[in-house]
């Protein structure tokens, strides 16, 4: 060995050695931000109310200054390009309504995984799929509703399609056979608006924020009721399903396990450390985010398996 | 030659990512002072806790005895320790430069969710102290409308008897009874008071604009997590995440970490001022 390698040896030994004397910080080995340019997150665009789709650029800006890394949002404008986005891999994160999440599940299984889901102010954690027909009209029951145009919401939407279709069957009426005309309407702000102008007899729109024993208080009736885009009065619910567990913060599982506890903790952070921020992505003030795991969506999976093999049967229109 | 240097290298920087500084939690007990590895004969829940963590950030996990929660306190405000379990008392010495990041939710319990003490703006009292023996509405029957707000008034000194309670339907009525005169003051829970007053109201730009908010908080900790202010953000975020999933992934370190909670539900993220009585912005 020549001179020149023992001073190399020496060098780095020193170096080596510098850094034991050094007094510690607090870092956790590793950073799993090394090699990751942006994190991809998605949203559905045609949600229940445009305007939160907007608000949405708050979970990006949030994001990206907690995990000191750029979150870029992709906006898709129907529940299945989520679905597929967040299959495929293109995307890191999603927010995502249970049935979407059971058809993640079915698509590409433990790959995706649920890490959060809003828990309200009274612990429900949550929400009703209501069967809602014009106050004005002849329909005050389900039975009224035989034979009559029913606008769903979205094939993968929980609510508006999967949720209530189980819970007919579940009362022994055949969803395919019992209603007149169906139709998606893509949205629940959509169903309502068709719903207004009769040109569905009844829709299937989310409501929440209570019971059906002591009414609802929130959901995308009240919010366009609250913009003056239709009156409350108009309209009445003849029927509900649920709780259906409320939507799912949904990361790929082949991401560092560092940066999915990343995310859980700065999202489920935010009601707390930026408690304005909070109510301006929609969500209630005194409503917080709690950790779930596959197991809190099993039902709804299980409805989606049962709805698929239906589906196979040629049970849907 | 080059092989040896590049293997030399290599060690030495593995070396480098292996002293990546340990987590260092301060245990209040006995036991002999300064941070080492964890005994071997500690109880089965504090070792998985203290393995899960090393698993989760990939470094080493230090256990600090420390006689007394102040001392304790004492030993994060000078970064000897990097997280604690602190009560108000404790915590208050060294407020300025550490902050709460998780309590516990206790089984059955709601969220600490913040309150909303409001009067008429056209009231000259403004603050608790000229509300004694006052007309107050709090608004609905559950634990949130009315245990939630009482919790608040209380460690603020308004107890049982401080003012005279009457309790309504809905938050809507409770604040049109404040608006008529009826009631001086409306103590609601903040969904209560946004569904009240909401943000988004067109017809109604201001639609509280009319009210004075006197305080705006949620009850106080018990007990608290807490760590510096300094603590990098990843860290920070990295801990709250672990802890929130700690009852789901793994429930024998959840019954050790979250022991010091009466029939423990979940790790909570907190607030900075959490163990204190100030108001929320």
């Amino acid at each position: 060995m020549g001179g020149t390698a023992w001073r190399w040896l020496a060098v780095l030994g020193v170096l080596a050695l510098s850094g034991c004397g050094k007094p510690q910080a607090t870092s956790a080995s590793g950073d799993w931000r090394a090699g990751i340019k942006e994190l991809k997150m998605a949203v559905n665009g045609n949600n229940d109310d445009p305007m939160m789709v907007r608000r949405r650029a708050v979970y990006r800006d949030y994001l990206s200054k907690a995990l000191g890394v750029p979150v870029k949002l992709y906006e898709s404008s129907d529940y299945n390009g989520v679905i597929q986005a967040v299959s495929s891999g293109q995307i890191d994160i999603a927010g995502i309504a249970g049935g979407g999440y059971a058809n993640v599940d079915a698509q590409v299984g433990d790959k995706v995984a649920p890490i959060l889901t809003p828990r309200q102010v009274e612990g429900e954690t949550g929400y009703y799929s209501a069967l809602m027909v014009r106050a004005d009209g002849p329909i005050k029951t389900l039975q009224d509703m035989r034979g009559r145009s029913l606008g769903y919401i979205d094939y993968n939407s929980t609510s508006g399609y999967l949720f209530p279709r189980a819970k007919l069957r579940q009362q022994g009426i055949e969803p395919d056979t019992f209603f007149g005309k169906t139709s998606f309407a893509g949205a629940h702000t959509q169903a309502v608006m068709a719903l207004a102008h009769g040109q569905f007899d009844g829709a299937f729109i989310d409501v929440s924020g209570g019971t059906p024993q002591t009414g609802f208080s929130r959901g995308p009736l009240r919010t366009m009721a609250r913009k003056g885009l239709v009156d409350l009065k108009d309209f009445r619910i003849i029927w509900t399903a649920g709780p259906i567990p409320n939507e799912a913060t949904i990361v790929r599982t082949d991401r560092p396990q560092a940066m999915i506890d990343a995310v859980r903790g700065a999202l489920g952070a935010l009601p707390y450390d930026e408690p304005e921020l909070w109510p301006q992505i929609g969500q209630l003030d005194g409503s917080t985010l709690t950790a779930v795991n596959r197991n809190h969506y099993k039902d709804v999976i299980e409805l989606r398996r049962a709805e698929l093999a239906q589906q196979r049967q040629g049970g849907h229109r | 030659m080059r092989r040896l240097l590049a293997a030399v290298s290599a060690l030495l920087l593995s070396a480098g990512a292996a002293q990546a500084a340990p987590l260092r939690i301060a245990a209040v007990g006995p036991g002999v002072a300064g941070c080492k590895a964890l005994d071997a004969a500690a109880p089965a829940g504090e070792r998985a806790y203290y393995a899960h963590l090393a698993k989760r950030l990939g470094v080493d996990v230090l256990n600090c005895p420390m006689a007394t929660p102040a001392a304790a306190a004492a030993a994060l405000a000078a970064g000897q320790v990097d997280i604690a379990l602190l009560d108000p008392t404790a915590f208050a010495p060294i407020q300025k430069t550490a902050r709460a990041i998780l309590t516990v939710r206790s089984e059955g319990s709601p969220n600490r969710i913040p309150v909303i003490l409001a009067v008429r703006g056209s009231d000259a009292r403004h603050t608790l102290d000229g509300f004694k023996g006052a007309h107050l509405a709090l608004a609905g029957r559950s634990a949130a409308s009315i245990d939630t707000p009482h919790a608040m008034l209380a460690e603020r000194g308004a107890g049982a008897g401080y003012f005279q309670e009457e309790v309504d339907a809905d938050g809507e009525t409770a604040v049109e009874r404040l608006r008529a005169g009826k009631v001086d003051a409306v103590a609601l829970h903040a969904a209560a008071w946004q569904r009240a007053c909401p943000p988004v109201a067109p017809k109604t730009p201001l639609p509280c604009r009319d009210l004075f908010v006197v305080i705006k908080a949620r009850p106080r900790a018990e007990q608290a997590l807490v760590v510096r202010q300094d603590m990098p953000l990843d860290l920070r975020y990295r801990l709250i995440g672990i802890h929130m999933a700690l009852h789901l992934e793994a429930p024998a370190a959840f019954a050790y970490a979250a022991g010091f909670a009466k029939s423990p539900a979940e790790f909570q993220p907190a607030e900075a001022d959490a163990l204190t009585l100030a108001n929320l912005k």
